[in-house]
């Protein structure tokens, strides 16, 4: 280092300057080889974290954090040939293979970016295709398999949810999709010049939102089917389902790499009558399928009007906790008059869904809580 | 604020470098750990399904016009020495989006001792070929004069003619209608090809086709006094449970109520394709003429129509 004892304009610096100027030279040096190292440390912590190791012939292993993965299974994807233009951020799940290289239709996530939110493969014949579209009365079958990385306790909850949506369509012949867009609250923020690029005005928001809150109270999510019975009834947990909860003998004892199976139920109840009778109730049209197990978890899921919008045209929502209460109090004789005040309630917000919701997306996400 | 910035000035500057980089470091945590939390805390799985628009089903008149042109409000029932039959046919149709099937419903009071029965209709029609050649094509014309119909029926149901020209005619009218066209109703914004080529103000003829609804077909019939009406099943539908008990309400306000079985739209759904449609009925009126005069009460009938599943 060269030595100091001028500086540019002339002035001769003292000792003990020069030894300051020294100093401070070498903090400032030391100060920016510093930030420079915690720079490229901080850099290569995220490059760690951006994991996009993708081969795998049985175990996954996750650099994440997460101590698991999911599979689907099956040649089957509903409506595939559109999803992008609903949701672009669903792509095919990583294809399996057996011990042979052989190509399966298992598909699983992994913890990179794009492969964490995966398209729901299901078999050719699974429960729940609707070429025409869903209706009152349709109900389908959620399959997945979790494959813990580590053995012991997995703690992991399933949350099931809807999205809804409106849909532009082309003007032609053909009528193809053209776009969708999600029905939320920030359409309440768009002008009408914004909302007539997808068919939409200002007048029309409120109904795509209550339509979308009706097909949430509308169609139930259960653990379990057999024979025409569901049971198990989610709504009151707002859809969602431990782990724990879907295992045969419910311990929690699960080996890594070991895959288990969980199937949810969803069923969009065709009347009130349905929902809320007996199986061998004379109201109950004889070929529904019912829920009477779960009669009076459905009832408090019915009264809790705040949470679950199930009714259309009820100015007073008194008329709904005294005529769902009558029912909760199992007095059988004014079911009549319950549902004379209540059914057409519910038909309506049928046809309020028929009227205003074009697309749904059927959401699993799971949590640590 | 101020304060802060005070100490920080009053510090020297190997203290201002230390502080500085705690600050950077901490700054750099907070940003690096939410980082590593968004790409590994979920994962989701998604189905999208359609939903399908509501059924758009309408009653309206035989060609899917305007529901008032479906009058049923007054029959002249003749007198004892009435030489004309004591019947009287209307058509009506069942008209809309299409479905592959749908269930009838009719109900009725009974002040009246009329007898009604539900028939499927066809339009009467012939085949010609337009056009030449290649582009020969052939298209269904409807009769649109009571001879030519009249003529099309006798070879229809007595092509060995055995029927004397009054057998024809009292045949012909008990199971042909004659109906005007008139516009399409407004209500059923769809186009509707069962239409085409029927011009306003022309009369078509529909013949009866499959009998439905026999005399006595109802869910809730009984006989009393040799007049048929409606038993205590559907009451409290009806009147509900306010103390109104079946004993209570007139015997003949109580209605009488009918559902069919499963009703095909369209006679060959493949080829149809899903397009609107128009499915045409005749409803037959029937009287005995001891039983019944022109001084009558009133009485309601209801028709609906619903999605089969």
């Amino acid at each position: 280092m060269k030595d100091i004892t001028k500086i540019d304009n002339g002035t001769v610096l003292t000792e003990e300057e020069r030894k300051r100027m020294k100093r401070n030279a070498l903090i400032k040096m030391g100060a920016m080889g510093l930030f420079v190292l915690v720079v490229i440390i901080f850099s290569s912590i995220a490059w760690f974290t951006m994991n996009r190791e993708v081969e795998n012939s049985g175990l996954q292993m996750t650099g994440d954090g997460l101590p698991f993965e999911l599979e689907v299974r099956g040649t089957k994807i509903e409506n595939q040939s559109i999803f992008s233009k609903v949701d672009d951020s669903y792509i095919l799940g990583v294809q399996q293979k057996d011990g042979e290289e052989t190509p399966l239709s298992y598909y699983q996530t992994t913890g990179d970016e794009t492969h964490g939110t995966i398209l729901w493969n299901k078999d050719a014949s699974a429960d729940g295709s609707y070429p025409n579209g869903l209706e009152p009365n349709a109900h389908g079958t959620l399959t997945f398999w979790v494959i813990p990385n580590k053995s012991g306790e997995l703690k992991v909850n399933f949350n099931f949810n809807i999205r809804g949506y409106h849909a532009k369509y082309t003007q032609d012949e053909a009528h193809t999709l053209d776009s969708t867009i999600e029905i939320t609250n920030d359409l309440d923020s768009m002008t009408n010049e914004q909302l007539a690029a997808y068919g939409l005005t200002t007048d029309k928001i409120a109904s795509k939102k209550k339509a979308l809150e009706y097909i949430q109270g509308h169609i139930l999510f259960f653990k379990n089917y057999s024979n025409g019975h569901y049971s198990g009834f989610l709504g009151n947990a707002g859809n969602k389902i431990a782990f724990v909860d879907c295992l045969p003998d419910g311990t929690n004892n699960v080996t890594a790499g070991q895959k288990y199976q969980v199937t949810v139920y969803w069923k969009w109840a065709n009347t009130l009558e349905q929902a809320v009778s007996y199986a061998d109730s004379p109201l109950l049209d004889s070929t529904a399928e019912s829920f009477d197990t779960d009669q009076a978890a459905i009832l408090a899921y019915l009264a809790d009007y705040t949470h679950h919008k199930v009714f259309e045209g009820v100015s007073d929502n008194n008329v709904i906790t005294t005529n769902i209460g009558k029912l909760q109090n199992s007095d059988s004789t004014d079911d009549k008059a319950v549902l004379m005040a209540l059914t057409d309630k519910y038909n309506n917000a049928d046809e309020v869904i028929g009227n205003n919701l074009y697309y749904i997306l059927i959401e699993m996400i799971t949590s640590s809580t | 604020m101020l304060k802060v910035v005070q100490k920080y000035r009053d510090m020297s500057l190997a203290n201002r470098i230390i502080a500085a980089t705690a600050a950077f470091f901490t700054a750099a945590a907070m940003i690096a750990l939410p980082v590593a939390a968004w790409f590994s805390s979920q994962r989701k799985l998604a189905e999208l399904q359609s939903i399908r628009t509501p059924d758009l089903l309408y009653i309206s008149a035989a060609r899917a016009e305007d529901v008032k042109y479906f009058d049923i409000s007054s029959i002249d029932v003749g007198d004892s020495n009435s030489t004309d039959p004591a019947e009287q046919l209307y058509a009506f149709a069942v008209a809309g989006q299409y479905v592959s099937n749908f269930t009838l419903q009719f109900a009725h009071t009974t002040n009246n001792q009329f007898m009604y029965q539900i028939y499927e209709a066809d339009l009467l029609t012939h085949t010609i070929t337009v056009g030449e050649g290649d582009e020969a094509k052939e298209i269904e014309m409807p009769y649109t004069t009571e001879a030519s119909a009249k003529t099309a029926y006798g070879l229809l149901k007595d092509p060995e003619s055995h029927w004397t020209t009054a057998e024809l005619d009292a045949h012909f009218k008990s199971d042909v209608v004659a109906h005007e066209v008139n516009e399409q109703w407004s209500n059923i914004e769809m186009e509707l090809s069962q239409r085409d080529g029927l011009t306003l103000g022309t009369t078509v003829y529909f013949i009866k086709d499959t009998c439905l609804k026999d005399k006595n077909d109802y869910n809730n019939a009984k006989i009393v006094d040799d007049r048929l009406i409606a038993t205590n099943k559907y009451h409290t539908d009806n009147y509900g449970t306010n103390n109104v008990t079946y004993d209570k309400v007139n015997q003949y306000a109580e209605p009488l109520i009918w559902q069919s079985g499963s009703i095909s739209s369209v006679d060959d759904p493949t080829s149809w394709g899903a397009k609107p449609f128009i499915k045409t009925f005749i409803l037959d009126v029937t009287w005995d003429r001891s039983k019944i005069s022109n001084n009558k009460e009133t009485d309601m009938l209801y028709i609906a129509a619903f999605r089969g599943s």
